[in-house]
């Protein structure tokens, strides 16, 4: 089983995009990164800027991510299943 | 003879009336005097003191009196009364008096223990007549700070160990031109063209900031001012400063005009840019005719004789009511000039705002005096081009430790009893650059960042030699090696910032050379020098000392960024850098990653410059970055009074940054009030900035947030260290993701920059281990590092793992580096090699690696040496007995924390450590030290 993990923040043209796009598969969660948890989250996964979508298995090691971009339905798809 | 007069005194030197009196009589060691009994004394000094009512100080001094009878002394010292006077203080509740007629001092005791026995605060002290002085004036200083410069909670918190405030120390001043200096500005575009003085252009401008209690600033959006060969130039802003008694210096010029400016302000002669008191008759200056304005498009309105009834220029020719109607009516002119100049922006026509606004004349300096004069404020107006015309003569506008400063301006320092002029030779620089940083030491606490050392360099070393520019290399490290001047007699802390490229923001910047003038060209002209330089420099650092040893100091932290990797001759430059890194250690790689640019300095303070200091890069003499205080909080701690409570932790953590923050800003207000004191005060030295902003810039300072102990904190808290499970590493990012929020809210709600920084803490890390194994000992055995036994126990150093985790360095690497993006003043990986010396090409792939694969923001790699006293040689490793000689007069040198030093002088905590770091040879394996 894959999880997406979603970096966002507000004032971020390009989030709701990522969000949604996002949304459409069912394990993701959401991280604000001006949150203090979404930032440590962020800091896990060295993503230092928004939107980026992080995939990973059930431990949490990261797949494959897309940093500072905002990936297609199926580019996700290609690594969730 | 009544009882009281039977008492004698004996009068200490401390009574003496001021410092001066008391350093002498001190020096002249034992006379002591003895005095008759004066009950007024004691009066007067209550009075003076503790502004205590004459009733009050009569009633106190006649009870101590009567103590001194009824104890039947005969002989007291002026300590002891002091003792009974506070007694009686504290007995009536009289707290604040008590504060401030307490006594600061140190035990017969202490004193003989500073004198006989080694301080090891410091490991790069050595003991010394000058480490004593040091260590004696520290233990009064700091006393002074706790119970003067902070608050009580925030004293109680560094003494009980909660939060560690490191040294202090730090500086400023203005520079600058009379009020009525002449001056012609217009609005951008406008064809009207104002000639005024400097005081009217400032009083015309709305909203006045104020950075310091000195300095009033205004930044005019859309000015531009008369500079060079008539160019017009944009005004960034116009300061009002405190004069605080600066001497002036008038200059007149052969075509009649003159101007009255600081004895320090820089003068732009045909030859060279010179302080004005250098500035000789018959030298040839700049100066501009304003041409009659309808030939070129321009209208003139002056309005100088409109001088402003200000009291404080005392020049009063119209009274209050016409002064009122003309600086209406200039205002409104002024109005209209930008309205007329919208207009004209929008046909489009632009050939007005090109327009050249006067003609440059060449004219002889025909006098040149110090003058008096009755000004209390003196003004500036700093351009874009750095220069400008004032009263008609082609002047500079324009600091640090940028070696372009001293390029530029030579050495005049109020310390130094004679003043050079800029090196026309690099000798001779070198001396300027050591001269500079043992002054600048000398009112630091941190260490001297230099940035782009060999870029400065590069303009000196043209057409030379390769043999003569790696002797010059040799002198540069040896002199700074060696320098020992510094507080304490000991060597100064430098930090030279490298580049292979010429730095993206450095490339335009034109270049200054030989005799602080400017070569006409860019610093991005001189990359092959730049690059010649910094090889036969790590050439040296490969070779070592004379012993073969690796250097301390300057420290080359060698920035590694993209433009490195596209710079031709990198490969084999980086070979070189990892050739050093692995046989002397000693180089530091720094990244720079994105658009980031970073200037370092100290163990691993880096700073990320901002817009407004990218903007000073075309001025770099202008670049001075400081720190005005570290203050590390003690994370075990924070865990230990949480007891397992997340709610508690983190309100607890951001209670600590609350604190740390007041703390900063009442050390900021201190040394405010010292400089409020100016030329007269103890910061006059770095006060005297040749450019228009004070040596050490209030507005512009870092203040840094200190981490000791993470791994120690989440392992009491989580039951793991950090190294141990994910979980434990999560929660410690999230501990330090609330303190960068804490930061930027805290940043915001004062008004200051407050960032994160690993401390080195080399010794703050003993001394909360030691305070927590004094106040929470049953939760600090439980997680603290190294022997409880001997004494040897520390902290983990700030967010790194434990330093004998059982994990590979590539890991450790990878891990630690995942908290750097958010500590922003800099962080460093360290990897212990021991005895080994690895393959270059194997630190070389994992320096490749780090850059690209990580976020790591610093990385160095440390080996371990020993130095033997007898045959002189160096060895790899720690030995007992030197392994050429069989000699036991041998000792050990490797990194304490950011620097090489000698293991005798370390303290206990970090002993500790040293035998619990984990050493490798790179090749993916691992080794425990031998004890």
């Amino acid at each position: 089983m894959q999880y997406l993990k979603v970096f966002i923040k507000r004032d971020c043209q390009k989030c709701p995009a990522a969000k949604e796009v996002a949304g459409r598969f069912p394990q993701t969660e959401i991280f604000d990164v001006e949150e203090v948890d979404g930032l440590a989250e962020a800091a896990f996964y060295s993503v230092l800027c928004t939107p980026s979508i992080v995939v990973v298995d059930e431990e949490g090691m990261e797949l494959h991510a897309w940093r500072c971009t905002v990936p297609t339905t199926s580019e996700i798809a290609e690594w969730v299943n | 003879m009544t009882a009281a007069n039977s008492i004698r005194v004996l009068k200490r030197k401390e009574a003496a009336e001021d410092s001066t009196d008391i350093a002498l009589l001190v020096s002249t060691s034992s006379k002591e005097e003895i005095n008759l009994w004066d009950k007024s004394k004691i009066v007067n000094s209550l009075i003076l003191e503790t502004e205590a009512s004459p009733e009050l100080a009569q009633e106190i001094a006649d009870r101590v009196e009567e103590r001194i009878v009824q104890g039947r002394m005969n002989t007291v010292t002026t300590s002891i009364i002091r003792e009974l006077v506070d007694l009686e203080l504290l007995e009536r509740g009289l707290g604040t008096m008590h504060k401030k007629h307490s006594h600061l001092g140190l035990p017969m005791y202490d004193v003989e223990q500073i004198i006989t026995s080694a301080n090891k605060e410091n490991s790069n002290t050595t003991h010394n007549p000058e480490s004593i002085n040091l260590t004696l004036a520290e233990a009064i200083l700091k006393e002074f700070a706790l119970r003067k410069v902070f608050s009580e909670d925030i004293a109680r918190a560094h003494m009980l160990g909660d939060i560690h405030l490191h040294d202090l120390g730090f500086i400023i001043r203005p520079y600058s031109y009379l009020g009525d200096t002449v001056i012609h500005w217009r609005v951008k575009g406008s064809p009207v063209v104002f000639t005024t003085t400097m005081e009217q252009l400032y009083h015309l401008l709305p909203g006045e900031s104020r950075p310091e209690p000195t300095v009033r600033v205004k930044y005019p959006s859309d000015m531009e001012i008369l500079d060079h060969a008539g160019e017009w130039t944009g005004i960034k802003r116009v300061v009002k400063k405190d004069r605080l008694g600066k001497q002036m210096v008038f200059i007149a010029t052969s075509d009649g005009r003159y101007c009255v400016v600081t004895h320090d302000h820089p003068v732009i002669t045909a030859e060279e840019v010179k302080p004005a008191s250098l500035v000789q008759v018959g030298e040839e200056v700049e100066t501009l005719e304003i041409p009659e304005g309808k030939a070129r498009k321009l209208e003139e309105i002056n309005a100088t004789h409109l001088l402003e009834a200000n009291a404080t220029t005392l020049r009063l020719r119209f009274n209050a009511g016409d002064i009122l109607v003309a600086r209406r009516r200039l205002s409104e002119m002024v109005a209209s000039a930008s309205r007329a100049a919208a207009r004209r922006e929008k046909k489009g026509r632009e050939r007005a705002r090109t327009s050249s606004g006067g003609t440059p004349n060449m004219a002889r300096v025909i006098m040149v005096e110090p003058v008096e004069v009755l000004d209390v404020y003196v003004y500036d107006v700093t351009t874009e081009s750095g220069t400008l015309i004032a009263n008609g003569i082609y002047s500079h506008n324009c600091g640090g430790h940028s070696l372009d400063y001293i390029k530029k301006y030579g050495i005049s320092l109020p310390n130094i009893t004679s003043t050079s002029r800029p090196a026309k030779h690099p000798e001779v620089l070198i001396g300027h650059m050591v001269k500079m940083a043992s002054t600048l030491q000398s009112h630091y606490a941190g260490a001297i960042g230099w940035e782009a050392v060999n870029m400065f360099f590069a303009p000196y070393l043209v057409g030379l030699e390769y043999e003569r520019v790696r002797q010059l290399a040799q002198m540069l490290i040896y002199e700074f090696n060696q320098l020992a001047g510094a507080r304490g007699s000991q060597v100064v802390f430098t930090d030279f910032n490298l580049y292979w490229n010429i730095p993206r923001h450095f490339r335009d910047t034109p270049a200054i050379g030989p005799g602080g003038v400017y070569t006409g060209k860019t610093y991005g002209e001189y990359e092959k020098e730049a690059q010649t330089f910094l090889k036969a420099l790590f050439e040296v650092y490969l070779e070592g000392d004379a012993m073969g040893k690796t250097f301390v100091f300057p420290k080359p932290l060698l920035h590694i960024s993209e433009d490195f990797f596209r710079t031709e001759g990198h490969e084999e430059f980086l070979s070189l850098a990892c050739k050093v890194a692995s046989r002397q250690g000693i180089t530091y790689f720094v990244f720079d990653r994105g658009d980031e640019v970073t200037v370092s300095q100290c163990c691993r303070l880096k700073l990320r410059l901002k817009e407004k200091d990218l903007q000073e890069t075309r001025t770099p003499e202008k670049m001075r970055f400081t720190a005005l205080q570290n203050i590390t909080i003690n994370l075990p701690r924070i865990a230990y009074k949480a007891n397992g409570s997340d709610e508690v932790l983190f309100a607890e953590l951001q209670k600590a940054m609350q604190m740390v923050a007041r703390a900063h800003i009442q050390k900021r207000d201190f040394i405010a009030g010292l400089l409020e004191l100016g030329v007269n005060g103890p910061l006059s030295v770095l006060c005297d900035a040749k450019d228009g902003d004070p040596y050490l810039r209030l507005d512009r300072l870092t203040y840094l947030s200190g981490l000791l102990g993470l791994n120690e904190m989440v392992q009491y808290h989580t039951g793991q260290q950090l190294h141990e499970s994910t979980q434990a590493l999560k929660f410690g990012l999230k501990v330090v993701a609330h303190m960068k929020r804490a930061c930027e809210d805290l940043s915001k709600e004062y008004g200051i920059n407050l960032v994160l920084e690993e401390s080195p803490a080399e010794s703050s890390g003993y001394r909360l281990a030691k305070l927590d194994m004094k106040y929470y000992p049953a939760q600090a055995s439980r997680v603290l590092k190294g022997n409880l036994h001997n004494g040897e126990y520390y902290y983990t150093n700030s967010v790194h793992l434990n330093v004998y985790a059982d994990i590979d360095y590539v890991e450790r690497v990878r891990k630690q580096s995942l908290f750097h993006p958010l500590i922003e003043a800099g962080a460093i990986c360290h990897i212990w090699l021991g005895e080994h010396e690895p393959d270059p090409e194997s630190i070389k792939n994992f320096v490749i690696k780090t850059f690209r694969q990580t976020q790591s923001s610093q990385i160095a790699f440390s080996p371990e040496f020993t130095v033997c006293n007898d045959c002189r040689r160096t060895n790899r490793g720690l030995h007992e007995r030197c392994c050429d000689c069989g000699s036991k007069n041998v000792y050990g040198i490797t990194r304490i924390v950011g620097y090489f030093s000698k293991i005798t002088t370390w303290n206990r905590g970090k002993l500790g450590e040293l035998k619990d770091r984990v050493r490798t040879d790179m090749k993916g394996g691992m080794r425990h030290a031998v004890p």
